[in-house]
């Protein structure tokens, strides 16, 4: 982002900030739990589904009496996807008093804002970061609930070659200055691609995707030039959605692979009839009552709050869901009330959370192990039919 | 692929075009870049969406964006370049970029910061020929740059307005002594230079089915570079330009080594800017002073 366009959006995303957010007015007989959330910026759209998704449990809690008799609160901090500020939000949230931190959700933000929650003795979650190593780095206050690239991508690649035994050239697009999708592209992906006999055959020349590129048709270009078997999509599920459409136009059609994030509607709608590859550890199609309730809910109120938008939950909903739940165990099993030491049931929430086992989340049953990762199971999807599938 | 390519860009330039042609437009009259130029480019399909939904036909939606686009070009000229006095330098620039921010502030408030589908059913064909692949609605905002580029043209030629506002452009103190009337003239071309930004705008939001509250400063500063490479107030120019821009910035993206290509573009400006400053055909408006 240009520094003039950086400006322009802050202060745009000013305006935002004088809107009545959820949970904005903070009283003081609440448990308050902090959001640094990507609400602005390139991943404004994870942002906005998150924030309905936790909003739900945390309706669904405070609907059941709260924890230890009091209301849970939100206090929410916009880091405008962008690491700097993920650092300012997570100070402000410390300052706030909050008892945790959900989020950031990308590895980008969470990368600077994971240190700063270690400085400040802040447990923070992620219901979306997959990056390896993140929470490793930052013990021992950080954690996630996602999903680690590296498993997802190993199982898809594995598949892929099964799928495809005479597949051979993969084709990897990035958008550069996005940290996340260029450590997919050029550290997670490229090993399991190797050993299953892949060959990046633009592996010296990337094709990178300015992050506002709106017209994608000299790119499907490049890459039809390249005659690829398969495409690595190294960019964020709303430009894949732009490029699948020009992809199409160009009668582009080979099948195409992604990290996390990507198994939305609006990917499906864009792919119609093309294959797209993705991973997340969610299933909303799971048959379990919590999973559908959750899923029904979610579409609702997106529906209503968010029109055009994808209705279908992402694992990064499901994530920011589970995390708000269990937060409140955390706090009943600390017996967190409004007038408590906010440091002491900060530490009594973090080693709750360490010491997570078998937790029944949405259609899965989840632990945290010694990095501070949950572990999930790891489900593969398919596009076609303008609908994912599950493999 | 390079026949694909230099197709490409000529489609990305067509609406690097469309936008320089109304941006210069004011320049070449107020001697004032309005930075709200490409606040308007977004805001025109976020009025035709809003219509849309209220129900309203399609056709007349994308109409009420283009109408709407031409309005805010005059509420702009009121609030923010006639209080201004022209001898401010950089008056405009800061009051345009403040209109255009508010602008910007209240389709953010309004309707978000996410991309919008914006679907009217309008899509037209693709044209193939040979392996060649060319986008029916970029091909008509081609046509319909070049054709816009020769009704301006006519009309600042042929016209007794084009006469009041080529006037004006040379010296706006000489043309009100000598009855012309001077803001009812502006006024116009505000319009005017607006409804281009809305008509880029709907266009954009037509070929990629999508639109948002950034979308057009990713333009903004390429069409900057097209009015000043064009030579400022040159409608020619600015055609041109565009057209240029576009095909190079596509075959630096396809050729140039990874990571290059932005950098590749704005050296070429440069180089243009260096070789020829009066602009591509150097036929820039001059302002004279009596």
């Amino acid at each position: 982002m240009n520094p003039r366009r950086r400006v322009l959006s802050g202060l745009a995303a000013t305006g935002l900030a004088g809107l009545p957010a959820i949970g904005r007015t903070q009283a003081q007989d609440t448990l308050k739990i902090g959001l640094n959330v990507e609400r602005t910026g390139g991943a404004a759209s994870y942002g906005a589904h998150m924030l309905i998704a936790a909003q739900i449990a945390l309706e669904e809690l405070n609907a059941a009496g709260g924890v230890n008799g009091s209301k849970l609160e939100f206090v929410i901090e916009d880091n405008r996807s962008s690491p700097e500020q993920a650092v300012i939000a997570t100070r402000n949230l410390e300052k706030a008093g909050v008892l945790s931190m959900l989020g950031p959700i990308q590895s980008s933000q969470c990368r600077t804002a994971f240190p700063a929650a270690n400085r400040a003795s802040l447990v923070a979650i992620s219901p979306g970061s997959g990056a390896p190593g993140l929470t490793a780095q930052n013990r021992p206050w950080t954690f996630r609930n996602a999903a680690i690239d590296q498993f997802i991508i190993d199982e898809l690649v594995a598949t892929l070659r099964k799928r495809y035994p005479n597949a051979k050239n993969v084709v990897a697009l990035l958008e550069a200055k996005d940290a996340y999708v260029t450590f997919l592209v050029k550290t997670v992906a490229p090993p399991p691609l190797e050993k299953h006999g892949f060959t990046i055959v633009n592996k010296d020349a990337l094709i990178e995707i300015p992050a506002e590129t709106t017209d994608y048709s000299v790119f499907v270009t490049r890459i039809k030039a390249l005659n690829p078997d398969l495409v690595l999509l190294g960019i964020q599920f709303e430009s894949a959605a732009r490029l699948l459409r020009e992809a199409q136009r160009q009668k582009l059609t080979v099948p195409m692979f992604a990290g996390l994030g990507y198994v939305t509607d609006s990917v499906a709608d864009a792919a119609k009839d093309m294959e797209v590859w993705a991973g997340q550890p969610f299933d909303p199609n799971a048959a379990d009552a919590a999973t559908q309730g959750f899923v029904k809910t979610f579409k609702a109120r997106v529906e209503r709050e968010l029109p055009g938008q994808y209705t279908t939950p992402t694992y990064i909903d499901a994530g920011a869901y589970e995390t708000v739940r269990i937060l409140a165990d955390a706090f009943k099993a600390a017996g967190a009330t409004p007038k408590s030491n906010p440091a002491e049931v900060r530490t009594k929430v973090r080693d709750y959370i360490a010491g997570l086992k078998n937790y029944q989340g949405l259609g899965n049953s989840l632990s945290i192990n010694a990095e501070g990762d949950a572990v999930k199971p790891t489900l593969l999807y398919r596009t076609g039919g303008g609908k994912w599938t599950k493999v | 692929m390079i026949a694909q390519q230099l197709v490409n860009g000529l489609m990305l330039g067509s609406v690097y075009a469309l936008i320089g042609i109304g941006y210069t437009l004011v320049f070449g009259v107020l001697r004032m870049l309005n930075l709200a130029h490409a606040y308007l480019f977004m805001a025109a399909p976020f009025v035709a969406l809003s219509l849309g939904a209220a129900g309203v036909h399609p056709a007349f939606a994308l109409a009420g964006g283009l109408g709407a686009a031409a309005l805010l070009g005059m509420v702009l000229y009121y609030m923010a370049f006639r209080p201004i006095s022209s001898q401010h330098a950089l008056g405009g620039f800061v009051t345009s970029l403040s209109f255009g921010i508010v602008l910007q502030v209240i389709v953010v408030n309004r309707f978000g910061t996410l991309a919008k589908p914006f679907s009217f059913g309008l899509a037209l064909p693709d044209i193939e020929v040979g392996p060649v692949l060319l986008s029916g609605l970029q091909a008509a905002s081609l046509v319909v740059s070049a054709a816009l580029m020769v009704g301006l043209l006519l009309l600042l030629k042929r016209t007794r307005f084009g006469r009041n506002v080529r006037a004006i452009a040379e010296n706006d103190t000489a043309a009100l002594l000598l009855g012309v009337p001077v803001p009812r003239n502006i006024l116009a071309v505000f319009a005017l230079s607006s409804g281009l930004a809305g008509l880029a705008g709907l266009m954009v939001a037509l070929r990629f089915e999508q639109i948002g509250a950034y979308m057009g400063d990713n333009y903004a500063t390429k069409a900057l570079a097209v009015i000043v490479i064009g030579g400022l107030g040159d409608v020619r120019g600015a055609m041109a330009a565009g057209l240029l821009l576009g095909i190079f910035e596509v075959l630096f993206q396809a050729y140039a080594p990874t990571g290059w290509s932005e950098a590749f573009v704005w050296l070429l400006l440069i180089g243009v800017f260096l070789l020829k400053p009066e602009g591509i055909f150097g036929t820039g408006v001059q302002r004279r002073e009596v």
